[in-house]
């Protein structure tokens, strides 16, 4: 994000490239009212317009030609989302209309934006926080529904609300250290610290560190590979999770012909689905022994392994299934008997599934989310989904995990600790400065000769 | 009259910077109002205390002369804090105020290089520096008199434009019954410096006779004494006076209430911000209600004085009423009151425009300390005024600055706070300003700041000699405990390991029975120690050798050396990180205007305060990261 510039006009198509009944392009830049009003009708209107109005009028090319009808909303820095002056076209839809007024702002000094660049002068102008900031590149990158609402809460604040309660609760218990720091015995005599508030702030942390791989799952997918032996229905199953699912977001045949893959959406989590060439025991074929090592490679990368036997065959097949190798840890491994529309009941530890009927589709959907999330959030509870805000928060949880009153630890020690999980949590919503702390003790109690 | 030097003020700032520049041997002046109150210990009879302790003894390390004074001169000492962990003991003492104010004007007599003078300075002459600045060249007295020098050290605590409150009654003062220096703060508005108000007060003083100390708790100092001083000299066998504590009960509260509408804090006569750590008693009734009582700190001022220090009743009430509330108090019944609590409020000129070597932005040359830049506390002074003497003479041979960061030593936070955040009240040091405070322990003050000592120059003689022998015995000592191993057969006198260790952690909060050390035999010493159960006492009782021709103070250095290991390594990283900021550096020409993305606050913030480091800018309040991101993109792009 270094390589922006951050001091000229930039513009943007916001929705999506397309045929749309309406399109909307963005701009901002310091002067950038001032920039459009040479190119639309009213520019007086325009120059004098309060934030947050609309103007309607026409673009003109040359002063005369008319380029679109157009709604022009004002943005006034820094009530804009970048923080700075901004306005917003909203022109016709369509291919045609919406390159003609880009390059009629590219005439008048306005450059394209970077992706992203919108959000990173909102940040640069100290509109967004970190948090905020990685959240709204999330929302782009969302894949689901779920994923986006996750997203949009955590811009509304939702994690950094929960984390500047923390923040409250430990700056007490900082400003009570404090004390202790800067007050001799004989004029501040009694310690207290208050445990349950420290327990309290800890659990809630753990809670948040907990949504992490949940988070982390709605935004990014999990890897989920189809596997089992030749003829146990792995294609008819694979088929079924595209026609079960109603947006497909892509399909494309493997780079080898032994491997097929798609983005589908279970259950509000993104799945990137393989299905890969049967695994079988007895093979000598040198061609086909590499496509048995790409699936053993596909199965060690994934996040979950569906593996299929040909429950038509009888349980006697299950001996040659495990013979397989599959090599798969049991937290990772969803067992499914295929076929259960023409075979006995599945043995105990596997769900029958029937890829032809779809008889325990259902189930195999409701394990993997399962095995997925570990436990599905509450709706509307702040979830992490950055590496960067699990570290940090682990860093936290660690330093109150070290504050221990019981052991003998001298409280100047206890106090670094302290200071070491506000300092991790500052680094997520901005810093806690020592000062406030010192602010605390000076409201909060009465010191001083 | 022309010198090299001149210092203005002979409080705690002027008497460290004008025995700094001599002693660099610069011909100095030191021009006071009043020789004979040349380190006068305005307000508590007490030097130290928690983080101030260290700052004496950093101010020792760096040559400075506060912690010999005291030395001599403390009438009782304690090490604060014994039950909180070494990182936040310091050591205190009450000190003999007129035993005090003598031995500094006596050491500042005895300096060749140094010529004292009282007078009035009321002007500056200026003339042109480097390029197109302006620059001090020596300053004009009350009596017209015009004292020429290269450099100039302002020190003038509360005297610039003093005003005294006692009640109703407002008169000009810097302390009770001695002159303001009017001119001199009008002069400096004049020449645009931003001159703010700021005051402080202090508690009546009461004759030793009319108070029953009975009736009080008494509290004695530590038996055990060392002195502030790194120098090897012995602390003056002097005996030692307790201190009594009382308290301030509903009744006194009941008075002080009734009188407020007197009192030129709440009636909005006293604009300057006062200090919220040490709040006058009516402060303290009116924003606690629910407190039944206060403490009273009741303390000698000296031998040869008569005069008790009624510490915790600092006040600007009436006279009268300041009677009543204090005969209020059980043991001060019949207290004959011989100096009146007050308030004063002074000039003082925010930090912001000086740079970190204390010299200021606007005057080339002129080095302003002490409480002139906002602080409190003869501490807080004599460390700026060491700083700012070490600086001036630094300028006079056009070296660059020795600036102290804040991992290095309390001074460094002290002067970083005030250059960068600048103050609104009183400053005063606090242990947790400190973010590495567990590294800057009082007791290693000298190790951590030789090198800094060096380069300053301000050694006397056998001083680096008596500080390379401590260190290299040190090392030896750490040697013999890494090598030597607990042997078998030694452990049944090991049973007795450990009790030391559990004493000396009374008052630490423990839960449950306090857990007995464990030792293994075949185990080297220094592993043993970092039990923190074991105390290197402990170790001394199974080896007398390991303390052999060493001093109790290193022993104790070299337990919380290895005590404190983890922690000092886990500080350690963060210095490095720290030191990294520091180190990139942002030109003091630096154009805040050309720098596009910041926000207009930190434009004009940097613009005023002129960050040395990215690090410093940093810590400018008001400054977001986002600021930083783009101050890192522009200095890169340079």
């Amino acid at each position: 994000m270094m390589e922006y510039n951050s001091d000229d006009l930039i513009a943007a198509l916001a929705t999506v490239r397309g045929r749309s009944a309406i399109a909307v392009i963005r701009t901002s830049g310091f002067g950038c009212v001032d920039a459009i009003a040479k190119i639309f009708s009213r520019p007086k209107v325009l120059v004098n317009s309060e934030g947050n109005r609309v103007c309607h009028g026409w673009l003109l090319r040359d002063d005369s030609e008319k380029i679109d009808e157009v709604l022009l909303t004002v943005f006034r820095g820094p009530l804009s989302y970048t923080g700075e002056d901004s306005v917003e076209i909203s022109c016709h839809g369509g291919l045609v209309i919406s390159d003609v007024i880009m390059n009629l702002l590219r005439s008048i000094g306005f450059r394209d934006a970077a992706p992203g660049e919108f959000s990173f002068r909102a940040f640069f102008n100290g509109k967004m926080d970190l948090t905020q900031a990685e959240a709204v590149r999330e929302i782009i990158e969302a894949r689901t529904d779920r994923g986006r609402a996750l997203a949009l809460s955590r811009l509304g604040g939702s994690v950094r609300l929960l984390i500047n309660a923390v923040l409250d609760g430990l700056k007490k218990q900082a400003a009570i250290a404090s004390l202790a720091l800067d007050y001799p015995e004989d004029e501040v005599e009694r310690i207290d610290f208050d445990l349950d508030e420290i327990r309290f702030c800890r659990e809630s942390l753990e809670r948040l560190v907990g949504t992490w791989r949940t988070g982390r799952l709605y935004q990014e997918g999990i890897k989920v590979t189809l596997a089992g032996p030749v003829n146990a229905g792995k294609s008819s199953l694979f088929n079924l999770f595209l026609r079960e699912e109603r947006s497909i977001v892509t399909e494309k045949p493997g780079t080898t012909r032994d491997w097929v893959e798609a983005w589908v959406n279970h259950d509000g989590i993104p799945m990137l689905l393989i299905d890969t060439a049967g695994l079988r025991t007895d093979v000598t074929d040198a061609v086909e022994m590499e496509g048995i090592r790409r699936t053993r490679e596909l199965i060690a990368s994934s996040d979950l392994v569906v593996a299929l036997a040909d429950g038509a065959a009888g349980h006697s097949r299950l001996r040659e299934f495990e013979q397989l190798g599959l090599e798969v840890e049991d937290g990772r491994l969803i067992r499914v008997w295929n076929k259960v529309d023409l075979a006995p009941d599945a043995p105990p530890g596997w769900i029958g599934v029937s890829a032809k009927t779809g008889v325990g589709f259902s189930d195999l959907i409701t394990e993997i989310s399962f095995r997925a999330a570990g436990a599905t959030p509450e709706r509307n509870a702040p979830v992490i989904n950055s590496a960067r805000q699990r570290t940090l928060l682990l860093r936290a949880i660690k330093a109150l995990d070290n504050f221990r009153v019981d052991m003998g630890i001298p409280i100047d020690l206890l106090a670094e600790d302290l200071h070491e999980a506000l300092d991790a949590l500052g680094e997520l919503v901005g810093a806690v400065k020592r000062t406030d702390v010192l602010d605390l003790v000076f409201s909060n109690f009465c010191v001083g000769k | 009259m022309d010198y090299e030097a001149l210092v203005v003020g002979g409080g705690h700032a002027g008497i460290e910077a004008s025995l700094a520049l001599s002693r660099l041997g610069y011909s100095t002046m030191l021009v006071t109002q009043n020789l004979d109150t040349i380190g006068q210990l305005s307000c508590n009879p007490a030097i130290g205390g928690l983080a101030k302790g260290n700052m004496v003894r950093e101010i020792d390390a760096l040559g400075g002369e506060m912690g010999r004074i005291i030395d001599k001169t403390m009438i009782q000492f304690r090490v604060l804090n014994r039950s909180r962990g070494p990182a936040v003991q310091a050591p205190r003492a009450q000190a003999d105020k007129m035993a005090y104010r003598i031995r500094a004007k006596k050491t500042l007599e005895a300096e060749a290089n140094l010529h004292l003078y009282q007078d009035t300075v009321v002007d500056f002459i200026l003339g042109s520096g480097d390029g197109e600045s302006i620059a001090v060249k020596g300053v004009v007295t009350e009596r017209g008199g015009r004292i020429g020098a290269r450099v100039v050290v302002l020190t003038t605590g509360t005297f610039m434009n003093g005003k005294m409150f006692i009640g109703e009654w407002e008169g000009p003062g810097g302390r009770i019954s001695e002159m303001a220096a009017p001119e001199l703060g009008n002069r400096l508005r004049e020449m645009g410096f931003d001159v703010g108000r700021m005051k402080t007060g202090t508690p009546a003083r009461v004759h030793r006779r009319s108070i029953d100390v009975d009736r009080m708790e008494i509290q004695f100092g530590d038996e055990e004494v060392f002195g502030f001083s790194f120098g090897g000299a012995e602390v003056s066998r002097r005996p030692m006076l307790p201190c009594y504590i009382t308290y301030t009960n509903r009744k006194t509260h009941e008075i002080i209430r009734g009188h407020l509408g007197s009192s030129p804090l709440f009636s909005g006569k006293i604009a300057g911000v006062g200090p919220r750590y040490c709040p006058s008693i009516e402060d303290k009734v009116v924003k606690f209600p629910d407190r039944e009582r206060h403490h009273v700190f009741v303390e000698p001022e000296g031998f040869d004085s008569q005069e008790i220090y009624l510490n915790g009743l600092s006040t600007s009430l009436p006279e009268d009423s300041q009677r009543e509330f204090i005969t209020s108090i059980p043991g001060l019944e019949h207290a004959q009151i011989i100096k009146p609590g007050y308030a004063v409020e002074y000039d003082y000129l925010n930090p912001l425009e000086l740079m970190a070597n204390l010299e200021s932005k606007r005057i080339q040359n002129l080095f302003i300390a002490g409480q002139t830049n906002g602080t409190s506390g003869y501490e807080e002074a004599a460390a700026q005024g060491l700083m700012g003497g070490i600086n001036a003479g630094r300028r006079l041979q056009g070296e660059k600055p020795l600036v102290l960061d804040r991992s290095e030593a309390y001074i460094g936070v002290l002067i970083d706070d005030l250059v960068t955040s600048g103050t609104r009240e009183p400053y005063r040091m606090f242990t947790s300003r400190a973010e590495y405070r567990i590294a800057l322990r009082h007791d290693n003050a000298d190790r951590r700041l030789f090198a800094r000592r060096k380069e300053a120059g301000l050694f006397g003689k056998g001083d680096i000699e008596r500080f390379e022998a401590k260190c290299s015995k040190i090392e030896e000592i750490r040697c013999l405990l890494r090598k030597r191993i607990l042997g078998e057969g030694e452990l049944e006198v090991g049973t007795e390991l450990g009790e030391g260790a559990t004493r000396r952690l009374e008052g630490v909060p423990t839960v449950g029975a306090a857990r007995k050390a464990t030792c293994r035999e075949g185990e080297n010493f220094e592993h043993l120690l970092r039990d923190p159960y074991v105390s290197i006492e402990d170790l001394i009782k199974l080896d007398p050798a390991i303390a052999m021709g060493a001093n109790t103070d290193w022993l104790k250095q070299i337990e919380l050396d290895i005590k404190y290991e983890g922690y000092l390594r886990r500080e350690e990283q963060h210095v490095r990180l720290f030191r990294k900021m520091e180190g990139v550096s942002i030109p003091n020409k630096m154009d805040w205007e050309s720098v596009s993305g910041l926000s207009a606050e930190s434009r004009e913030k940097l613009s005023i305060i002129r960050p040395a480091s990215v690090g410093q800018a940093s810590r400018i309040p008001g400054v977001r990261s986002s600021d930083i991101a783009v101050i890192l993109v522009t200095l890169g792009r340079k």
